[in-house]
């Protein structure tokens, strides 16, 4: 493709999108998404660097991309004012292609060779594996619900109802103010405009950013174990321990994305120190999108920093001159960062301490008790050999942990001790945070070790694909495992991680058959400190706009702590009984006309509701009941 | 001759990294130790079963606390999602107790006891059965 065909296709783009702002048609607009994801970032490089990988080229376009729209989202809305309406989507995607086309002149497009050789191959081979076998998951699924997506998408639903990036979230939800990371609400209300419900963008940027964290892995695996070992190390992490895959599958997907963008920022770490490559766009937006999502993993970039310190000062000679020069760019790519993240920074400022108050971190750390309480073989047990989602072992683990221990030699011998280093600070850094429930997370950051200790045993491609049948009725964090969980999960267990056609089914009812203006009480009642809870009712609001009674416990947010325990009190009566006339009263001061209930109730029981002459069935499919109340 | 410099070599690559490896650590530890809040208050607490009904359980919960502080019993029924929240004062070394009326269900209730003054925090945790 040369240059005017480029700028054809581009402004074609614009206009047809601009078409599908006004006209609403979604199919148009929806081409919007490789604005989002790939276009501006992958001109910006294009611009700004020579030489770049065709893996790389993907990867940083994909990085650059994301982290501008969710900037240029903030910064129309927060500085200039500019509503969420129908041509809000056409100004940020002309802004996007932007500060490409003033430099469109310099473009030179970069010729793709397609030799391969074998080692190309089998990567390849392993790819599509891992791209289909993601795509038979995401069948499986349909969509995820989890701990996080239902507390942000009704965030990024409330500033597509406002049509303003708001601090009060009343009346919808209850915080007054709050601060997190802004990415976590932007790119579903982005995703939104461009007409895609904010629930389901969830789930196709999580499948999105799990193929680029897997890419991401092996380009970094690439620089520390050399391009075989790479090859195979793939196929583990991407087959078997993605740990993006994993963290957005349960919902956590601020965290889950937060890794994608840790793996980038090593990887540019390697190639600033050793390589003296130049990146600074790049690993400034690689930190506004870590910060767009979880700060947490600045903790493990500096393990990582610190490991390739500890390899130059023991085998290289020039510790003090690359430590210096990587510490400095750094810190100029951190003062960018804080400038482009300025207009967030504005409007949320007030709220940044509102984590570190007394009663939110004591909140936090009662999920901790009996971690602390854990004898010191067991915490050793658990750092090593069980993964810190659902906290469950693996016998996975512990063979890459024996087959770490095997390789030390070899890892020696062969100058890759940056991997090793870096699993002993880890092992450090996750002892202090281990009874931490956000920050021990971490513990899942072992899984890429033992991809790569997997890769020096198991090298033949076509037993490792063999192996991916057996993995199905092997506890871990594999894909086939996954699949295995979900599809015998009839039945959902307490917290819905996914949803089956059926809540979509009682979604639609809602939007056909009750008034904007409905309030529901829904089971599960609300959500705590670190997550929400079981309430299948929470996304009713970001799918149909229809209220939910409910009660915010957010650690990080400002609420009225006496009208929070108010709402708790009135749940947990009618939770005992739905005819309890005070509680049916104070619900009717909410102005609660109907009450939801999904599989696998918690607090709500559908039998007491159906018993009672205060309540009328009024949907009853597949286990999803909803009252009206009368 | 070349034995004896690669020995050395090794030797000497082995004191430079358990000196780096000391002196990161090191860092490791005091820079990350502060963001991990430690539970220091000392919490002694119960809860039995008071009365069962065909809807409900009611539970006593007592708490003793060695320092005057804020306690907050939050009961979750799910993962995270709360069925019962309340906030009260403790007395330093005296018992407060509060009653916990909870619908009986198939499962177990978590108890979160979470108790902090101007500088300590602590915590209790127990699962109630109805």
């Amino acid at each position: 493709m040369n240059l005017r065909e480029l700028s054809i296709v581009l402004i074609s783009l614009l206009i047809l999108i601009s078409i599908g702002s006004i006209t609403n048609l979604t199919f148009l607009r929806s081409i919007g998404l490789i604005f989002i994801f790939f276009i501006p970032g992958y001109l910006l490089l294009l611009i700004f660097y020579k030489k770049f990988s065709i893996l790389e080229g993907f990867i940083y376009s994909f990085v650059i991309s994301i982290s501008l729209a969710i900037c240029l989202t903030l910064f129309l809305n927060i500085f200039l004012r500019i509503e969420f309406n129908n041509f809000f989507l056409t100004i940020l995607f002309s802004l996007l292609t932007l500060p490409s086309l003033v430099k469109l002149k310099k473009l030179k497009l970069k010729r793709i060779s397609f030799k391969l050789d074998k080692l190309s191959k089998i990567f390849l081979f392993y790819l599509a594996l891992s791209i289909l076998i993601r795509i038979i998951l995401l069948l499986k699924i349909g969509s995820i619900l989890g701990a996080d997506v239902g507390r942000f998408t009704t965030i990024s639903h409330i500033f597509y109802l406002k049509k303003n990036i708001v601090t009060n979230l009343q009346p919808y939800d209850m915080a007054t103010g709050y601060f997190y990371f802004p990415g976590t609400f932007i790119l579903p209300l982005v995703m939104e405009l461009i007409g895609i419900n904010p629930v389901d963008s969830v789930t196709i940027t999580s499948f999105l950013f799990s193929i680029f964290s897997t890419l991401a892995f092996y380009l970094l695996m690439k620089r520390l174990l050399g391009r075989e070992k790479a090859v195979h190390a793939f196929f583990f992490y991407s087959s078997v321990f993605d740990i993006t895959l994993n963290y957005a599958i349960f919902g956590a997907f601020p965290y889950a994305f937060a890794i994608f963008y840790l793996f980038v920022l090593c990887l540019l770490s390697y190639d600033i120190f050793f390589a003296d490559k130049k990146r600074i766009l790049i690993l400034v937006m690689t930190l506004v999108g870590l910060f767009s999502f979880h700060l947490y993993m600045i903790f493990l970039l500096i393990v990582f920093l610190i490991s390739i310190f500890t390899y130059e000062f023991v085998s290289g000679k020039r510790f003090f001159y690359r430590t210096k020069k990587i510490i400095l760019e750094y810190v100029k790519a951190a003062i960018f960062a804080f400038i482009i993240l300025l207009p967030p920074f504005l409007l949320f400022w007030n709220y940044i301490t509102i984590s570190f108050a007394k009663e939110n971190v004591v909140d936090l750390i009662t999920y901790s008790y009996f971690k602390e309480k854990m004898p010191f073989y067991l915490k050793i047990w658990n750092l090593l050999f069980v993964s810190p989602i659902g906290y469950v072992s693996s016998g996975l683990f512990i063979i890459g942990f024996i087959l770490l221990i095997f390789l030390l030699k070899n890892f020696i011998k062969n100058k890759k001790t940056i991997l090793v280093y870096f699993f002993i600070y880890l092992f450090i850094h996750n002892y202090i945070f281990f009874n931490d429930p956000n920050y021990s997370r971490a513990l899942s950051m072992t899984w890429p070790v033992y991809s790569a200790s997997l890769s020096f045993f198991l090298s033949n491609p076509l037993l490792n694909v063999a192996i991916l049948p057996i993995l199905y009725f092997v506890q871990s964090p594999s894909i086939p495992y996954l699949i295995n969980i979900l599809t015998s999960m009839e039945e959902p267990t307490i917290v819905p991680w996914v949803v089956w056609s059926e809540h979509s089914n009682a979604m639609n009812f809602i939007k056909d058959n009750t008034s904007l203006d409905s309030i529901f009480l829904v089971d599960g009642g609300g959500s705590g400190c670190i997550g929400s809870g079981s309430s299948y009712g929470e996304r009713i609001f970001p799918l149909t706009s229809r209220r939910i009674f409910y009660f915010t416990n957010y650690c990080w947010a400002d609420y009225n702590k006496t009208e929070y325990r108010r709402r708790v009190d009135i749940y947990r009566r009618i939770s005992i009984d739905p005819d309890d006339l005070r509680a049916l009263v104070e619900l009717k001061e909410y102005n609660v006309t109907h009450v939801f209930i999904g599989p696998g109730h918690v607090g709500l029981d559908p039998v007491l509701f159906s018993n009672s002459n205060n309540y009328e069935l009024v949907y009853d499919e597949d286990n999803f009941q909803i009252f009206e109340v009368k | 001759m070349m034995k004896i410099i690669s020995k050395s070599l090794r030797s000497n690559r082995l004191i430079r990294f358990l000196v780096v490896f000391l002196v990161f650590s090191l860092v490791l530890v005091l820079s990350l130790t502060p963001f991990v809040p430690v539970s220091d208050l000392n919490i002694d607490g119960n809860c039995e079963r008071e009365s069962v009904t065909e809807k409900y359980c009611v539970f006593k919960c007592s708490f003793f606390v060695n320092e005057d502080s804020i306690g907050r019993v939050v009961v979750t029924h799910s993962a995270w999602g709360a069925i019962f929240d309340q906030e009260f004062n403790v007395k330093s070394n005296q018992t407060e107790s509060i009653d916990i009326q909870l619908p009986r269900r198939y499962y177990t209730y978590y108890l979160k006891g979470g108790f902090y003054n101007q500088d300590k925090y602590g915590t209790w945790a127990g699962r109630l059965t109805c």
